[in-house]
């Protein structure tokens, strides 16, 4: 009874870490989520900007630390399709280990709702 | 939260885990509401930017130099004239700037504007939607915890 009880206690503190790791999986997703609607914006743009050629004379600039520094359209397209497959890259890793973690959380769940039964029907017996 | 498809009747599941059910409704309630303002504070910024290239544009046609007033700082600033009116540097994002003439420059903002309005609507409609589901659990939870009450009571009286 008391191993019982001892062991829930243990799966639940186990159950909160897991918990955490998983909320901060899911903020470090929403992050990637935003950069990678951020620079797909960027790409779009750019794309506009390539097919018209009124534009093509139109300056771009590129701003690093606190200066614009002037950069061409070919650059800044690699750039960014370099970075959306990085943010993309990440993404998929970030969701494979948020899928392990809910397969954990999902178990230890089950291993709490156990024990605490167990304990519920000792109690009443 | 495991199976979405499946409809579960909540009125039949115990009170506890009605409000685990009803927090994590609260959450996303809270989340599509920060994002909601969000997203109009972004539409107000982009307004005022089509405003603003309005008016410097308006002067093009008065030889007259429009006089403005340059921050060097949040509170220093230095006297200054628009040099040209049809010349704007547009900031697309990522730290790019691109520089585009008044009408391709409102195109620009006016496009976003017409973006954000439509997440607007979408998310408005699931704010709708979360909010329906967050008061049905609380009428159920009301009348779940009142049920429980009576019989409490009815046993006390036996």
């Amino acid at each position: 009874m008391a191993t019982e009880r001892e062991q829930f206690e243990q799966i639940s503190a186990d159950y909160a870490v897991i918990q955490k790791t998983m909320n901060e999986l899911i903020i470090s997703r929403q992050k990637l989520e935003t950069q990678y609607q951020e620079n797909k914006i960027v790409k779009d743009e750019f794309d506009i900007l390539e097919k018209d050629p009124s534009s093509s004379s139109n300056k771009l600039y590129k701003l690093i630390g606190s200066i614009l520094i002037p950069t061409n359209l070919a650059d800044s397209q690699n750039n960014i399709n370099k970075r959306i497959t990085y943010i993309q890259s990440e993404i998929s890793s970030v969701e494979l280990k948020i899928k392990a973690q809910q397969a954990e959380l999902e178990t230890k769940r089950e291993a709490i709702l156990r024990l605490r039964s167990k304990i519920g029907s000792g109690v009443a017996a | 939260m495991a199976t979405p498809t499946t409809k579960i009747d909540i009125t039949k599941l115990p009170s506890e885990q009605i409000i685990q059910l009803k927090n994590q409704v609260q959450e996303e309630l809270n989340h599509f509401t920060s994002s909601l303002q969000a997203l109009t504070t972004a539409q107000t910024k982009f307004k005022d930017c089509i405003d603003n290239i309005n008016e410097i544009a308006s002067s093009s046609s008065s030889s007259e130099k429009k006089e403005i007033m340059v921050p060097l700082t949040g509170s220093l600033y230095v006297p200054g004239f628009i040099k040209s009116e049809n010349k704007f540097l547009c900031d697309i994002g990522t730290g790019y700037f691109v520089e585009k003439d008044s009408k391709n420059a409102k195109i620009l903002f006016q496009s976003k504007i017409d973006k954000l309005t439509k997440d607007n609507e979408k998310l408005t409609e699931i704010l709708q939607s979360k909010a329906d589901t967050l008061n049905s659990i609380n009428n159920v939870l009301r009348s779940k915890f009142k049920e429980q009450d009576a019989a409490y009571q009815a046993k006390a009286n036996k």
